[in-house]
């Protein structure tokens, strides 16, 4: 270290910037707090929670507690927060017990609380817990938590070009709807998988060693092509280990023109083209002939060799190479058969999946691929999140599975050591420089994805990388030797630090905003998810009728961070809206930017704009070597804009005079009643709903005294009630 | 420039005849009604303008894909870096007033009365990792509670200015920024034009009365509130009235928009600094990407001609707006990238070199610092704080945060607020006018 780097590190410690510096690099500990504890009761202070009036008493340490001692060499340890100056925490105050039940309705469901329910927990607290049970069980809980699968695994923030390395061929040409919902459908296969995980009340930490996924027919499709065309770690194809194309021999050749049948004068069906045998073998019909000045395009068009099989790729999902797109092979039926998946290796003398083989594909329930498929960090989502390349050399999608899986990353963002020595890969990684330590545990842990994988993570097929022996090591947990992604996966699952990142994940969720790991009340929630065998649904109750999401009573969390009331967030906001009105994807979020709406669905336009709106609505998001995800809570001019323009493109949607409006303007009292309930969320038994309601129809009267017609005064109405502060806020 | 939005925002939402009134509608303190604009950025950052004829917004370019805009700025054209064989990265002599320095071709395209108004300050971020965009946002640790540079700046500058808000805007820049430690969500370029447009016909004109009805929500919910509660409704109260403060004239700008990229983030950025929205505006110029397996540099050519030529339509859209001398351009990413041939295809992350671009009125034209071969590749070279030249009192480990003090001083804060704000590093006092 330099003169000038001693003084730097010492400006630091004195402003206590970083007072942590010397452990942050190689090692150092967190401190773990030691309560004795036991289960919480739903609405109440649980054991372990400090009393109010205690907050802040400093608890034992216990360095080298299971699962958050003392971090690896180079495994960094970032305060929970993001950096920056705080603003002064009030004193606590407990939230209301008709609060904690909507925002934790709202949360599970989007749902507003029922009148029955209120009453239930004014009159028992403890019956929030049976109330969190009802909720679990509703379908709106369950698009709820896929849509947070989606982001805790990392499997979305996703363009169609991000597959383009891992698939071999750029996405470009495949037809807007495919596109769309091949997007969707990888972005969304994980977080079913996790899903029926949950629902099969099978041990989640099984969403880290998994060779079972959710998955539709078009991704297994993906899948085998995947497997059947791998390329090297120059994203050259190695055309000598593509299985199909040795079985069907170098002379196939891919046709596709007018293919008409002269037995029936219709053209020949898919299944016909590919049937070995057929006088069709191989030539398949173009439903849309080529209209472009582009000669080489014009039908009959063949491709030989091995690009007749990455022709056929996409001539199904609807694309022709550098010729535009024509109509895919799947039908809707095809892109909504979800069904459980096994992944496994062939079996000697075994033929793999065949990709292009749609009828047998369709009843699949077994893939049998040659690449290992294991856990969320190998699905295509995950590896479209983060290439890796020669230089990186997997430890990115190393990271981000760390980070994922157990809320630990090795990046150096929580490190504040200028890297002055080098950062060239061959220089850097040397002894006493700053990233030795890092690379001393993270390279031998890439290792197990680099004997799974080539760089754009296709089959691993250099036999000296597949012998390669990694090493699992994180925190002070044993470490786990062996080769492939398999060992990675389970090691993970079997971390005691799963279970802490569960946890901290859904505190993030509830709240915007980190627990304190080091609080007792969370360490309780943690302890009681691993030793409870990992089962999802009951750690989602035990931690969302703790005071740790409720704010029913302090804990070290609520005392450093204060009682969080949060803007809704885009995912919140908008399924809340969808849920509570019956409009699905009511923000367009499942549009795809730069497809043109008309590729995806009828109502597209409207949805863009809202699309467009929603995203000025802060998110849930994560980033590269981020702990924890971006959790903006705090309202800004941008998301009141938003709100504002969301609710006046729906008040258009939901008032007028026709039966099949849900807000008649014939019918005041019934309209009014539905936005204090449904959109505002209060049911009658709440005191504030009577003089909430007698403000909207204050309102309405007002408009109509202002020249308003009925429509517009009701429309104005609805506006009111969906951007009062109860709609578009958690915990008030 | 309307600099009197704030101003717009007592007399209409909250007149100043009716302060008590209103409060007691709102529920929200009197004090937030009755007192002076500059008071509210106080409250955030304890700064003040001392010279509003020196204050400037700022527009900041930034991106943690670490781009090569380092690698063929004026300056690095010495033996041993490598250059694109294009012709638009021939070294070309590009002439600071006297001072003639070579730079890739494209560089000498800047409309001349901009490069009269350039700096080239060469520097290292010291970090190879992109996720620490955040942390070279602040400087990496030289910064005052780890505040990032955008929110210092702003928090300065607010009070000169009077902005609608205080935090920093990223205008597709990412989700990078936080203030005070709290994260500031990114608004792409589109979802600006949509959010920002003023609703229209009958349902527009009722708003008033909407309005009218919200204050009564807001005091409804606040008497029964607890006290985060209450913090909570004052601030879902303000970022309304700032929403409505925002001039119809003025929005009309934003209906151009049609990209996320490219011009779409130059546009918004314009806009909103005629809309007097913040002080500090990030956007993201592409420079040539991640470019690891960037075979020949092509896209660091491409991408170089069209963000360069971003640059210049900035300028000149700030020039059109007659806000050239009012608002500084700046741009720095989380790190630069290699400069010799390493045996990559493209160019890989480096820690120890990197250029920012500062351009303004307050800016002196001209290369600060350099760069010298070492551990097989260049790093940034220690720089004279009086003549900018290479060598001197700025130890390589200050020339980060002696960057930000430079460009803190640009933009008209105080010395003696940047030296509690930067507690690294030296002013560049050869790179200002």
């Amino acid at each position: 270290m330099s003169n000038g780097m001693r003084r730097l590190a010492y400006a630091w410690r004195t402003t206590g910037a970083l007072a942590l510096m010397g452990q942050l690099a190689c090692g150092g500990g967190s401190t773990e707090a030691v309560t004795p504890v036991g289960p919480a009761k739903p609405g109440s202070t649980a054991p372990g929670v400090v009393p109010q009036g205690m907050a802040g008493t400093q608890m034992t340490p216990a360095p080298g507690a299971p699962g958050t001692g003392t971090p690896a060499p180079g495994m960094m340890t970032p305060p929970p927060t993001a950096p920056g100056p705080k603003p002064a925490v009030l004193p606590f105050q407990a939230l209301p017990i008709a609060v904690q039940a909507a925002k934790l309705k709202n949360l599970l469901t989007g749902l507003p609380l029922s009148d029955a329910e209120l009453m239930a927990v004014t009159a028992a607290p403890t019956a929030l817990g049976g109330l969190i049970d009802q909720w679990m069980a509703v379908p709106e809980f369950q698009a709820k938590m896929t849509e947070f699968f989606k982001q805790a695994f990392q499997q979305t923030q996703t363009d169609p070009n991000d597959y383009d390395d891992q698939l071999g061929f750029t996405t470009n040409p495949l037809n807007n709807q495919d596109k769309s919902r091949f997007l969707r459908s990888a972005e969304e296969m994980f977080a079913r998988t996790a899903m029926a995980i949950v629902t099969e009340g099978r041990p989640f930490n099984e969403v880290a060693s998994t060779e079972r996924f959710m998955m539709n027919t078009p991704l297994l499709a993906m899948y085998a092509w995947m497997d059947s065309a791998p390329l090297n770690d120059v994203a050259k194809p190695v055309v000598a280990d593509w299985w199909l194309q040795k079985k069907m021999g170098a002379g196939l050749t891919f046709v596709r023109d007018n293919v008409i049948d002269p037995a029936t004068g219709m053209p020949v069906p898919y299944e016909e083209s590919i049937r070995p045998g057929s006088p069709f073998f191989f030539k398949f019909h173009e439903p849309r002939p080529y209209m472009g000045v582009n000669s080489r395009c014009k039908e009959p068009q063949d491709a030989k060799g091995a690009q007749s099989l990455r022709y056929l790729i996409n001539y199904i999902f609807g694309g022709r190479p550098g010729c535009g797109s024509t109509n895919g092979q799947f039908s809707d039926q095809d892109w909504a058969d979800w069904r459980w998946v096994q992944v496994r290796k062939p079996k000697a003398a075994e033929e793999r999946t065949t990709f292009f083989e749609l009828a047998k594909l369709r009843r699949a329930t077994e893939l049998v691929l040659a690449t290992p498929r294991v856990g969320f960090m190998t699905t295509m989502a995950f590896f479209a999140n983060w290439p890796t390349n020669g230089s990186n050399a997997y430890r990115v999608t190393t990271n981000q599975a760390l980070i994922v899986g157990l809320g630990k990353s090795f990046d150096d963002r929580g490190l504040t050591i200028p890297l002055t020595d080098s950062s060239d890969d061959s220089l850097h990684i040397q002894p006493a420089t700053a990233c030795f330590g890092c690379h001393q545990t993270l390279d031998p842990m890439r290792d197990l994805f680099r004997s799974s994988y080539s760089i754009p993570y296709f089959e691993q097929l250099d036999p000296m990388d597949k012998k390669i022996v990694g090493k699992f090591s994180v925190d002070d947990a044993p470490a786990t030797m062996g080769s492939g992604i398999q060992v990675f996966g389970k090691a993970m699952a079997s971390h005691p630090r799963f279970a802490t990142a569960w946890v901290q994940k859904l505190c993030g969720f509830a709240n915007s905003a980190p627990c304190a790991e080091d609080d007792p009340e969370f360490k309780r929630v943690a302890d009681a998810f691993r030793a409870g065998g990992y089962k999802f649904k009951p750690m989602l109750k035990d931690l969302f009728s703790s005071p740790l999401v409720t704010f029913a009573a302090t804990t070290k969390t609520a005392t450093q961070e204060g009682v969080i009331i949060s803007i809704t967030r885009r995912e919140t906001l908008c399924a809340a809206l969808s849920n509570r009105l019956g409009i699905p994807d009511t923000c367009g979020l499942q549009l795809l930017p730069g497809v043109p709406a008309a590729g995806q669905g009828a109502d597209a336009a409207l949805r863009t704009r809202a699309h467009n709106l929603s995203s000025a609505v802060p998110g849930a998001a994560y980033a590269r070597g981020d702990e924890h995800p971006l959790l903006p809570h705090d309202p800004n001019l941008f998301f009141h804009a938003a709100t504002e323009h969301l609710c006046i493109l729906m008040a258009a949607r939901l008032v007028g005079v026709t039966p099949q409006s849900r807000y008649r303007v014939t019918m005041l009292n019934e309209a009014v009643a539905d936005m204090v309930g449904t959109v505002m969320g209060l049911p009658p038994s709440d005191p504030r709903a009577t003089p909430m309601a007698d403000l909207l129809r204050q309102h309405h009267a007002e408009a109509l005294k202002a020249g308003a017609n009925a429509t517009d005064a009701l429309q104005s109405t609805f506006i009111l009630a969906c951007e009062s502060p109860l709609s578009v806020s958690l915990g008030l | 420039m309307d600099n009197n939005r704030r101003q717009l925002l007592h007399k209409t939402l909250f007149g100043s005849g009716l302060l008590g009134l209103r409060a007691l509608a709102t529920g929200l303190p009197a004090w937030m009604f009755g007192r002076a604009p500059e008071a509210w950025a106080q409250d955030a950052g304890a700064y003040k303008c001392v010279d509003k004829t020196k204050g400037q917004y700022l527009i900041l370019a930034t991106s943690s894909a670490g781009d090569p805009m380092n690698a063929n700025v004026p300056g690095t054209y010495i033996p041993g870096i490598v250059h694109s064989d294009d012709p638009k990265m021939a070294a070309t002599d590009i002439d600071f007033g006297g001072q003639k320095v070579k730079g890739a071709q494209l560089w000498s395209t800047l409309p001349p009365w901009v490069l009269a108004r350039t700096s080239f300050f060469h520097h290292a971020t010291f970090t190879n990792n992109h996720p620490n965009l955040p942390k070279v946002m602040q400087l990496m640790g030289a910064t005052y509670k780890q505040e990032m540079l955008p929110s210092l700046f702003a928090k300065s500058l607010q009070p000169c200015f009077s902005t609608v808000q205080t935090e920093p805007v990223s205008a597709g820049a990412g989700d990078i920024l936080t203030f005070e430690g709290r994260g500031l969500p990114n608004v792409p370029p589109t979802g600006l034009r949509d959010v920002l447009s003023k609703p229209k016909g009958s349902i527009a004109n009722l708003q008033k009365l909407r309005d009218q009805q919200l204050d009564a929500m807001h005091a409804l919910l606040k008497a029964r509130g607890t006290k985060a509660q209450q913090q909570y409704l004052d601030a879902l109260a303000v970022s309304r009235g700032q929403a409505r403060s925002l001039s119809d004239d003025l929005l009309g700008m934003l209906a151009g928009i049609t990209t996320d990229r490219g011009e779409g983030p130059i546009t918004a950025a314009i806009a909103l600094i005629k809309m007097n929205v913040s002080p500090v505006i990030a956007i993201h110029i592409d420079f040539g990407g991640d470019n690891h397996f960037d075979e020949g540099l092509v896209k660091e050519v491409e991408q170089h001609e069209t963000g360069i030529g971003l640059i210049g339509k900035l300028m000149e859209g700030l020039k059109t707006a007659g806000l050239q001398d009012q608002v500084t351009f700046a741009a720095y990413n989380v790190f630069g990238r290699t400069l010799k041939k390493l045996g990559t295809k493209g160019r890989d992350h480096w820690a120890s070199h990197h250029c920012s671009i500062l351009s303004g009125k307050a800016i002196k034209a001209g290369v600060v610092g350099g760069l010298e071969p070492k551990a097989g590749d260049y790093y940034a070279t220690s720089i004279n704080s009086k003549t900018g030249a290479s060598g001197g009192d700025i130890e390589f480990g200050d020339t980060l945060a002696s960057m930000g003090k430079t460009l803190g001083a640009a933009v008209g804060i105080a010395r003696e607020d940047l030296d509690k704000a930067i507690m690294r590093g030296k002013v560049v006092a050869s790179a200002l006018v």
